[in-house]
């Protein structure tokens, strides 16, 4: 723990006391929840959230926003549920396409946002919609079917662990470890931090932004195939819900909106926040419902918490 | 010819756009091969109303360089509230009517008021305003709408009068006074300059915030209205039904050419933007693609839209 | 030591919207040189020094770098050339630690990783050759002092290995014992061959640590000598040595009696402190001193953007609350921001509705805005000021800078204000804006209105106002009546610093 990672894993010290409470709070209520096929169970719901919280952490660092990791998620669910019927070729192809058709849409947001300086939540709406469309039209309706050697991986268990959770949790360290130990997470926060003061320093914005963008998006298609594995087929609409919770992780987590401050371990944790929220109203039989508005508000909060008596960029 | 060239640069009124929408209007009367009556152009119109008076809404927003995504989650709303406290019958009329605009009123002043007072992002506020509605209303009705419209109400999509739709004549009266009150008023102005530079307008000694929360309660009041209209075209409760509205009433503003840097647009782009998006959606269902195709036209429309807007600025500069 | 000059710049030209800020200016750096560069606020020091670091492109001249021709884009390339510049205001990361600023962009370890322990040795033994080892090089940039920030800028300039350093004002948050080891490190570096270029105000930044000494005046190099040749009075007398052009409009002899504004023990905190001054009706109150010694926050809390934190604000003899521009603008007060782009002008609307922005409930009948009279008042307005606009619907965006300015002059003119605070009202115009904007102050100051205006400008200051106060660190080091008033007393007054020093 050297540099200013410190502070930034300050920022998630909030959230780390919540999961605490919220934990310590849930065991003793209901004695459902200390049991290993419950905790298995949060975390396997956790894992995709993690994953797409994770990259929308990276567009929430540099000072943006990526709507468009939903349909990016849906895209990927159709592509492997049209191809992956067709054995291990297949299987490799639709893993090689959807990977492509991640970087493009990528590329495009990175594009607009540095070539054309259009602010990064209005293209990435953009390219949400556009996909979607796309993925509309590539299937209208659920349908196809996931190889079931890949389902069968993801299912795996290990102890209390199942194979998403451990996906994700390796997932989240490669992240810090990018974001904190190389060139390319340095450059990201100092873009982050002042994007002129980068440029001036000698970083190359335009080049990075767009790399950037098309990480984001093929991490998007990872979390997409751990999507496919779980609903086992495609679904045009199947990412839709992430969009919402993949910025409140990272905001509950303590990283800022307007970028350079905040890390992966406040993904991890607000991710974790958000499935409990799920989790502890299944148990306590609330309506579903209520997540919404526990969400939003919870999105809203913290918004506050954490951005209140900071500059506004936007 | 310099007076006009001059008279095209410097003047408030889109020309571009309406020449694209009597395009548009020339490539949908090709498509359909001159099965089209007027009469089913006029029902297209209908058709468009409460996109019409929601995407007004839009524009206010998008003027103060704002955004509204909840405009549409609360046309969904009022269509839920209308619908199960009419049940059919006219008698709860008034006061359903009542209800749901106090409702968006009350929504539209947080959402204006969270914005200003903490200096938040207005695109991630009204999102999770748009959750917690969605909440709201689910909710309320445990996820199966129930209820139907009155007949009274009904009227406001079905009745014509003469020759028009009132649906039609509801939206260009709504068009109309907003656009005077934008045009013609001091408040109008105020408005305009809120949105152009909100520093520059708080030290002319504008109350800037009060004017841009304003702007959120109208633009909030115009989707109670828009999704009163809904409910008279659709009828019944539908969950949901508003929620699509959120994005084309961007796209319709937009087109239009108000610009997300605020200051910059006006609802006489904003009139035929409507009519352009509805027209292109109306292609897509004759194509056999309606749901994917709007998608798609929105993402297109918005991202093309603004790139150019944004490279137009630049060479300003 | 003076074997090939390093970098040279002939004959450079520098043109900002038709105004000439620099001139004919020709200039050697050579090895182990310390160069430095005087003269006032808008001599053109600091677009010499950018031209030569790369970040401004000439309008016309050459600079040669080792005798050979090069064209500089950007201050990265001029990075790769070794001109590295410290900047006056600073450009570090905040979020980040002190040591991840002074390494950005040359970070240690393999490939692509880094190592951040290495990182923060290498960090720490820069800042060790520059003398201020004691700054913890794991402490973020938000967290530190300003003068630690300023030590880290120039840490990290000496990181990218420069063959000439450039400073603007690098003692301006430093205190005595930080300068000195400054002054020990620029000596250091001269010894190995590295020229270094000071821009400062403090006469004893350049007699520490120069050779040669250069005055630059209304962006031409007017004098140039030898530094043990020269003495701080010489540098002085030649940098405000020009002759007063008649510009000025003729002053009033006597002050009127009666006070429009007053303040009275106005503090804020850690900004201002005991703040007494008078504007008397129908006269200019000049506020001067070097840049950031509270003018901004003094300006702008007589207007209500940051209130006092205490004091008596007294108004025509009456004590009133300002606690907004809202309530200032109540009470009659007007007020023109240094930054006319971000706080002045509505960019995208047109001439028209700027000019007449505040008085639309003047055009208006029952709310509802004349076109025809809102169209008769702009064109009244700027063919009064000689605005060049080709028609009022014209964006105020394509309008020169000295026209915006007349614009918003002109906007808040017309609310009829008893005083009007100007903030830099001449910055970046050309000269004729200038002298009209002159005139017409004074032709509105003999119509009762009151004027306080802040101003870096010497000759502005000393032309315009009745009575003079000057500012030092937030408080009023001086007042002097305009009469009296000469560049030389007020300089003194702005750098009261320095000359206690050399007593």
């Amino acid at each position: 723990m050297t540099g200013s990672v410190k502070s930034h894993i300050k920022q998630a010290f909030p959230a780390m006391v919540i999961v605490l409470i919220m934990v310590i709070g849930t065991s003793i209520a209901s004695e459902g929840f200390l049991t290993i096929p419950n905790l298995r169970n949060v975390m396997t719901q956790t894992s995709i959230l993690i994953v797409i919280a994770t990259a929308q952490s990276f567009a929430l660092l540099t000072g943006g926003i990526d709507m468009s990791i939903s349909s990016v998620m849906s895209l990927t669910t159709i592509i492997t549920a049209t191809f992956s019927t067709h054995g291990t070729f297949g299987l490799l192809s639709a893993i090689l396409l959807s990977i492509i058709a991640g970087g493009l849409i990528g590329a495009v947001n990175g594009t607009g946002i540095c070539y054309y300086r259009i602010p990064a939540m209005i293209i990435t709406i953009s390219t949400q919609v556009f996909v979607k469309g796309i993925c509309l039209i590539l299937m209208p309706s659920s349908g196809g079917k996931i190889h079931p050697g890949f389902v069968r991986f993801m299912r795996i268990k290990i102890g209390m662990f199942s194979m998403p959770f451990i996906i994700a949790v390796c997932f989240c360290i490669i992240a810090f470890f990018i974001l904190h130990y190389s060139r390319f997470g340095r450059n990201l926060y100092a873009i982050g931090n002042n994007e002129l003061y980068a440029e001036q320093s000698g970083i190359n914005v335009k080049n990075n932004m767009i790399s950037i963008y098309m990480l984001i998006s093929i991490t998007a298609v990872m979390a997409g195939w751990m999507l496919a594995a779980r609903i086992a087929s495609g679904n045009p609409l199947a990412g839709d819900s992430y969009t919402m919770d993949s910025i409140a992780a990272p905001v509950i987590g303590g990283i800022s909106m307007n970028g350079g401050l905040g890390t992966v371990v406040g993904t991890f944790l607000g991710s974790v926040i958000l499935s409990l929220i799920n989790n502890i109203m299944n148990n306590l039989g609330i309506s579903p419902y209520f997540q919404y508005i526990i969400k939003g508000s919870l999105l809203m909060v913290s918004l506050m918490l954490f951005q209140f008596r900071r500059k506004k960029v936007l | 010819m310099k007076k006009i060239k001059f008279l095209i640069r410097y003047n408030d009124f889109p020309f571009g756009i309406y020449i694209l929408l009597i395009l548009m209007v020339a490539t949908f009367l090709i498509f359909t091969k001159g099965t089209v009556s007027p009469m089913h152009l006029l029902n297209i119109a209908r058709a468009a109303s409460p996109l019409g008076i929601v995407a007004i809404g839009q524009t206010l927003t998008l003027l103060v360089a704002g955004l509204d995504l909840s405009l549409g989650t609360q046309m969904s709303l009022v269509n839920l509230v209308l619908a199960s406290m009419m049940n059919g019958n006219s008698d709860k009329t008034f006061v359903a009517i009542l209800i749901s605009l106090t409702l968006c009123a009350f929504i539209g002043m947080v959402n204006g008021i969270v914005i200003t007072k903490f200096k938040m992002q207005p695109f991630l506020v009204t999102m999770a305003m748009s959750l917690i509605i969605q909440g709201g209303y689910y909710i309320y009705t445990k996820g199966i709408a129930r209820g139907s419209i009155a007949r009274e109400i009904r009227y406001l999509s079905e009745g014509w009068i003469g020759n028009i739709p009132v649906a039609l004549i509801l939206w260009i009266a709504l068009w109309l006074i907003c656009s005077v009150i934008l045009k013609k008023t001091v408040y109008g102005q105020k408005l305009y300059m809120a949105g152009a530079n909100k520093k520059a307008s708080d030290l002319s000694g504008f109350r800037s915030d009060r004017i841009i929360i304003s702007a959120y309660v109208l633009a909030a009041l115009l989707a109670g209205i828009a999704g009163i209209l809904l409910s008279a075209y659709i009828g019944v409760a539908s969950v949901d039904i508003g929620n699509s509205y959120t994005l084309d009433s961007v796209a319709a503003s937009v087109i239009g050419g108000t610009s997300f840097l605020g200051g910059v647009g006006s609802l006489e782009g904003t009139f035929p933007g409507v009519l352009i998006i509805t027209i292109l959606s109306s292609l897509m269902t004759i194509i056999g693609i309606s749901e994917a195709g709007k998608f798609i036209c929105q993402g297109t429309i918005i991202a093309v839209m603004v790139a150019l807007s944004q490279l137009r600025t630049k060479e300003r500069r | 030591m003076k074997h090939i000059c390093i970098l040279e710049g002939k004959n450079l030209f520098k043109e900002f919207q038709g105004n000439m800020v620099l001139k004919n200016a020709s200039l050697q750096c050579f090895p182990g040189e310390g160069i430095a560069l005087a003269g006032e606020n808008g001599a053109g020091k600091s677009t010499l020094m950018n031209i030569i670091s790369g970040g401004l492109k000439p309008t016309s001249g050459e600079i040669f770098i080792d005798g050979n021709k090069v064209i500089l884009s950007g201050s990265k390339q001029g990075k790769q050339y070794g001109i590295s510049f410290v900047h006056q205001e600073l450009s570090l990361f905040k979020e980040m630690t002190v040591g991840e600023n002074i390494m950005i962009g040359r970070e240690p370890g393999r490939k692509r990783l880094i190592d951040q322990q290495k990182l923060h040795k290498k960090a720490k033994e820069l800042l060790k050759e520059v003398g201020y080892e004691h700054i913890d090089v794991y402490a973020l940039v938000k967290n530190i002092s300003p003068a630690q920030k300023q030590i880290t800028e120039i840490a990290k300039a000496w990181a990218t290995t420069p063959r000439i350093l450039i400073f603007d004002e690098p003692t301006s948050s430093l205190n005595k014992k930080e300068s000195e080891i400054l002054f020990g490190f620029i000596n250091r570096i001269k010894k190995i061959g590295i020229c270094v270029i000071v821009i400062s105000h403090r006469l004893e930044d350049i007699f520490s640590t120069c050779d040669r000494v250069l005055v630059l005046k209304d962006g031409e190099f007017v004098f140039e000598s030898s530094i043990d040749k020269t003495s701080p009075d010489q540098i002085i007398s030649q940098m405000v040595g020009r002759e007063f052009k008649n510009i000025y409009p003729p002053k009033q002899q006597n002050l009127n009696k009666e006070i429009a504004l007053e303040l009275r023990e106005i503090c804020m905190e850690n900004k201002l402190k005991n703040i007494n001054f008078k504007v008397p009706k129908g006269s200019v109150i000049g506020v001067g001193g070097l840049e950031g010694q509270g003018q901004r926050e003094l300006s702008r809390s007589l207007f209500g953007i940051k209130p006092f934190t205490s004091g008596h604000y007294l108004i025509q003899g009456k004590e009133v609350q300002i606690k907004s521009p809202y309530e200032a603008v109540k009470n009659k007060l007007a007020f023109l921001s240094d930054d006319r782009k971000a706080e002045g002008l509505f960019m995208p609307l047109s001439t028209e509705k700027n000019a007449c922005s505040l008085i639309l409930n003047k055009l208006s009948h029952s709310g509802f805005i004349s076109t025809v009279r809102m169209k008769n008042k702009a064109q009244k307005i700027i063919s009064q000021l000689h605005i060049k606009v080709s028609d009022i619907k014209q964006p105020v965006s394509n309008l020169s800078g000295g026209n915006q300015q007349k614009i918003i002059l002109s906007k808040w003119l017309e609310t009829e204000p008893d005083v009007f605070i100007l903030h830099e009202p001449t910055r970046g115009i050309d000269v004729q804006s200038k002298l009209e904007i002159y005139q017409l102050i004074r032709n509105l100051t003999d119509k009762g209105m009151s004027v306080i205006i802040f101003t870096s400008d010497m000759l502005e200051l000393i032309g315009l106002s009745e009575y003079i106060y000057v500012l030092y660190e937030g408080e009023i080091s001086g007042e002097i009546p305009g009469i009296n008033a000469t560049e030389e007393k007020i300089m003194r007054l702005s750098a009261k610093h320095e000359k206690d020093v050399k007593k």
